[in-house]
């Protein structure tokens, strides 16, 4: 326990510690209007929503008013956000006079510490690069990332949702997000926090930080757990099981397009390109699982590249 | 409707709430510019106090500023005396001074000329944060020792010492720094050399760290070598053999008790893997037949009691401890704890090796520092049947059957000798020894904290993390093992002085570059007088000899030099024998008295200079280079030049006839011999004359006939020239012959010194007479 405590107080974690608190408190908040939304779209539809946020506003109440349910950015979000930035600047300041930054030594290449934590926002990156290969890990799946959540509002053709929170009109959107960011992404860090130690070894919190301790590296792929020799052979087998693992998406969709009124708006191109990254994003918690459970390093080996 | 609507953005009034923010922030400014100002620094406070204190003392008081010591040659940015004002300051060293103005406790011995602080600063020595003045946080400063960054905190105050050795690792003496240096005998002595390799550690070369085990089953019994693997220092308590098994201890270090089952899990693993080593070791097959000579009946009691009267007298006692120690006086006294101690030898060594061993020891074991002592075969029957007489009452014999090996345990032994690295000191035949079987330890000094590995083991220490590591590790090697780390490293049974003098020198092992202009030079002579100390250490010369001595004067009631008492550096060997003149001649004045080929000979081949004497000067294997070492040793000892020097005597000319006539009646015959001299009665009590032309320093011959007792206290020399007031020892000295040269004392001791010199002359430009 002394390790976790140690874990805990270093203040190079304080940004994690306060960052699961307050994005769980802000899911909360979310969980309250949306759930209200909802409510009122069911009574009344979108229309009851905006009745809604005009309020107690009674010398306005014409239904057919565009504006209902809409307020200017100047001054009404802007002021808000004025004192949002005021708020932030305190606790920086406060911040930044009350805990030292964590400055180490002067950085000597050839003593790096041991273990070498990225700083928080890119322990799960660094965590990554357990399972995957630097080019994918610190390479394809960063540029996937920026470029998927740049791509978000040309992928989305629903038209619900939009200004006001909701559940039952965006359940896939939401839940994609919640998991992606908040459980995997969130999980990344925490694991590079809390449970990685010397040698990027796996340490439960009650356990010391040993660098002495025997690694069990992970030495099997996926072609080995059914007994492939031949490396062409396991190249084959290996590619075969991703062109599977991406083919669900087309199966998917030739299965469900024809009842499907959003696969049918979306069309092929935007559903390929949503598909691929979605798979993609659930690799990363396939990979993390084979490799804990079944101890396997790469899932297709050839000679010019692993995954 | 049942939802409460919320109330509209534009009625809500945040003007409030932003001049509250607007407020703190700007405290929050405030607090930051405040926080940083120059008065808040805590070295200004200690500066004001400074010039308090130097107003109490009537001095001026000092301008505020920071003090720094920047070098750019040694990396040093320090800011030390920024609080620290008084280290380069003598008179403020009273226990009523706060500690951080207190002047240096060595100050004149170590700062002004030698390190001056302008220049080395602190952190050179003493590590720590230089250029920090404040601490962390709200912390106190506290030099770097509660900045888990910070991978130099300041050493504790006896580890400052291990720093000298950055620049000064060459020397052998090293004034300040003896705890540094008592922990580099230490490494020596306990052969940490043996596994780990260190730039630093003296070690002599020509000589294995412990006996090649080539002869083991004809030296010793299987029964002994498992006692003595268990617990060494039970057969021999200041043996060097460390203990592979030392006893278990807890996570706290401390013993575990007997009836805990993890103790009786470790005796099992200590006996079966004893076991396998002695099965191991049976099978040795030698890398040379022991040479085998002549064994006595060693049951002979009367060849045991003229063993004992020798190991006495022929300079045993001189490296090797026997018994009690009982000298001639009958007191337990002095005993040499350079070798190992012999009193339980005969449970250990077989007659047949001792004979052997006795003969020649390098013959035996070709790394052994032993040397040859020429024994005859009748002493050496002598010995042999004292020391395998050596034995606790009930113990058997050494030398009997070793029971035939198993080859699993064989095997399994092989191995355990790997493991241990036993083959690091003992050469073993057919395990390969080409590395050293312990980690390097030549950056060991620079292990940051997070590279120390503590096991399971708790520790309670309050000084930096290497140091505590360094200290718990020496102090109980296996106690910082772990469930997940095996330990191999012996237990040398340390005490909590020896580990913190080894500790500071093992931590002394740095990498660092130093400019060459900041590197020591020594003087000639104090570089000949630091290579020779050092040689004296490993030959172990004052185990027999006296070489230099203190003077301590007691004085009488009335303030007067009473009497004057030599303390004599070595020779304490002295003691065994009843007269003073049996015992090895002290070297005090050995550049003054012999002539450099002489004594060149003399040490690399010695032969008898008074032949009716037991003990003998041992033939080391001095190489060259050793011989030279110490001849410049004895010259710079003694001041004198070195290699060329004129040691003969003037010619006599005229006085020829005088000076003959004198040595005559001096009766100098009458002591000394001279060989082929006939006509002249030999005696069995003074060197031989013959070669002094050639071993003695003519100058050295004058001092000697003018006072010998000063030059060799208790020596049978007569004083034939003494003072005529013993209160003025510059003054005028009588002579038993004041007719000869007119009464003058000097040119009667010329004309003595010139007839000695001619006197061998003459002899051995003489043909040799004719053998009977």
């Amino acid at each position: 326990m002394e390790q976790l405590v140690a874990i805990l107080t270093k203040p190079d974690n304080i940004p994690i510690l306060a960052m699961v608190p307050v994005t769980i408190g802000l899911v909360f908040l979310w969980r309250k209007a949306a759930l209200t939304n909802d409510r009122l779209i069911d009574e009344g539809g979108i229309e009851a929503v905006r009745a809604h946020m005009e309020g107690a506003r009674p010398e306005r109440g014409d239904d057919e008013d565009p504006d209902l349910g809409r307020l200017h950015t100047w001054p009404y979000l802007v002021r808000v956000e004025l004192i949002a930035t005021l708020i932030v600047l305190l606790v920086v300041t406060i911040w930044a006079i009350g805990i030292d930054a964590p400055l180490e030594q002067l950085a000597d290449p050839t003593r790096t510490p041991n273990p070498s934590k990225a700083p928080w926002y890119f322990l799960g990156l660094q965590e990554m690069l357990v399972y995957f290969d630097p080019w994918i890990a610190g390479v394809m799946l960063p540029l996937l990332i920026i470029g998927g959540l740049s791509a978000i509002p040309y992928l989305d053709v629903n038209p619900n949702g939009s200004g006001y929170y909701g559940w039952k009109q965006r359940k896939f959107a939401i839940v994609t997000f919640l998991f992606g960011f908040l459980i995997l992404w969130f999980s990344l860090i925490l694991i590079g926090m809390v449970f990685r130690g010397p040698g990027w070894n796996w340490f439960w919190p009650w356990e010391t930080w040993d660098p002495q301790r025997p690694i069990a590296t992970p030495n099997q792929n996926w072609s080995d757990l059914f007994g492939i020799q031949s490396q062409l052979l396991a190249a084959i087998f290996g590619a075969l099981t991703i062109a599977c693992y991406y083919g669900l998406a087309v199966v998917y969709w030739f299965r469900r397009k024809a009842s499907s009124p959003t696969l049918q708006r979306m069309g092929r191109l935007r559903y390929a390109i949503t598909a691929f990254l979605f798979l993609t994003m659930m690799a990363l918690p396939i990979k993390m699982i084979l490799r804990h459970a079944l101890g396997v390093k790469y899932v297709w080996v050839t000679p010019w590249f692993n995954i | 409707m049942s939802i409460r609507a919320p109330k509209p953005a534009e009625k809500t009034s945040y003007r409030r709430l932003f001049w509250l923010l607007a407020l703190l922030n700007l405290l929050a400014a405030i607090w930051v510019v405040w926080d940083d100002a120059e008065t808040r620094r805590p070295w200004k406070r200690v500066q004001s106090q400074w010039n308090d204190l130097l107003e109490a003392h009537g001095q001026r008081p000092e301008p505020i500023a920071i003090r720094q010591v920047m070098n750019p040659a040694l990396g040093v940015v320090d800011r030390c005396q920024t609080c620290h004002l008084g280290i380069d300051r003598p008179g403020f060293d009273g226990a009523d001074i706060p500690r951080v103005f207190r002047t240096h406790p060595h100050r004149k011995q170590l700062l002004g000329t030698r390190h001056p602080i302008d220049r080395f600063g602190c952190t050179t020595c003493h590590q720590g944060q230089g250029a920090q003045t404040k601490g962390i946080g709200g912390a106190t400063f506290d030099h770097g020792r509660n900045d888990r960054y910070w991978d130099t905190p300041m050493l504790s105050t006896v580890f400052a010492q291990s720093s000298c050795a950055t620049c000064h690792s060459k020397e052998h003496t090293l004034e300040g720094a003896e705890t540094f240096v008592r922990g580099r005998e230490l490494f020596v002595q306990l052969r940490c050399y043996g596994c780990h390799e260190t730039p630093l550690a003296q070690v002599e070369s020509g000589f294995d760290p412990a006996p090649a085990l080539d002869h083991i089953v004809a030296k010793s019994s299987a029964a002994f070598v498992t006692a003595w693997l268990r617990d060494p220092s039970a057969f021999r308590p200041h043996t060097v053999m460390p203990s592979f098994w030392p006893k278990p201890t807890d996570a706290r270090g401390r013993p575990l008790a007997e009836n805990d089952p993890a103790y009786a899990h470790w005796q099992r693993a200590r006996d079966r893997e004893i076991a396998s080593i002695v099965a191991f070791l049976s099978t040795i097959q030698p890398r040379s037949p022991l040479p085998e000579q002549p064994v006595p009946a060693v049951d002979d009691p009367a060849l045991v009691e003229r063993g004992a009267a020798l190991f006495d007298k022929v300079g045993c006692r001189g490296c090797h401890a026997m018994g009690s120690g009982t000298g001639p006086d009958g007191k337990a006294g002095w005993q040499s704890t350079f070798g190992p101690d012999l009193s339980r030898v005969g449970e250990k060594a077989s007659p047949r090796w001792l004979a052997a061993w006795l003969a020649n020891p390098s013959a035996v074991w070709s790394g052994t520092r032993m040397p040859r002592l020429r024994l005859d075969q009748e002493m050496r029957n002598a010995l042999v049947a004292f020391l395998a007489s050596r034995r606790a009452q009930k113990a058997a014999p050494a030398g009997d059957a070793w029971p035939a090996p198993d080859p699993r345990l064989v095997a399994a032994g092989r191995d355990a000798v790997r493991r241990y690295g036993c083959y690091s000191c003992h050469s073993i035949p057919g395990i390969d020894a080409t590395a050293k079987a312990g980690p390097d330890l030549t950056d060991f000094g620079d292990k940051t904290s997070d590279r120390l590995a503590w096991g399971d083991a708790k520790v309670d220490c309050d000084a930096p993390a290497l140091e505590c590591w360094t200290i718990a590790k020496l102090e109980q090697p296996r106690h910082l093992a772990g469930k997940n780390l095996a330990l191999t490293m012996p237990s040398s049974r340390l005490d909590a002085d020896q580990a913190r003098a080894l500790a500071v020198f093992v931590l002394a092992n740095r990498l660092r570059t130093i400019p060459a202009d900041y590197l020591p030079t020594l003087p000639a002579k104090q570089r000949a007088l630091d290579r020779g100390e050092a040689l004296l250490a490993q030959l172990n010369c004052r185990g027999c000899h006296e070489i230099g001595r203190t003077e301590k004067k007691v004085l009488d009631e009335d303030g007067e030099v009473d009497e004057t008492i030599y303390i004599p550096q070595g020779g304490q060997i002295r003691r065994y024998y009843q007269q003073i003149w049996d015992a090895p001649p002290p070297l005090t004045f050995a550049g003054r008295k012999f002539q450099y080929p002489w004594l060149y000979d003399f040490l690399s081949a010695p032969g008898p200079v008074r032949p009716w004497l037991l003990i003998r000067m041992p033939t080391f294997r001095l190489s060259d280079p050793q011989i030279d070492t110490l001849i410049r040793y004895f010259a710079a000892r003694n001041d004198q030049p070195y290699p060329f020097q004129s040691t003969q005597p003037p010619p006599l000319g005229a006085d020829r006839g005088p000076a003959e006539q004198m040595f005559r009646s001096f009766q100098c015959y009458r002591c000394h011999e001279i060989s082929g001299a006939t006509g002249l009665q030999a005696g069995e009590l003074a060197p031989d004359l013959t070669n002094v032309h050639r071993r003695l320093k003519a100058d050295w011959v004058r001092a000697w006939l003018r006072d010998p007792q000063t030059l060799q206290p208790g020596t049978k020399m007569p004083t034939y020239f003494p003072l005529e007031d013993d209160d003025e020892p510059n003054g005028p000295r009588s002579t038993p012959c004041p007719d000869c040269f007119g009464g003058d004392v000097t040119r009667q001791i010329d004309a003595l010194t010139g007839a000695v010199f001619e006197l061998g002359r003459a002899i051995n430009l003489a043909p040799a007479p004719a053998s009977q």
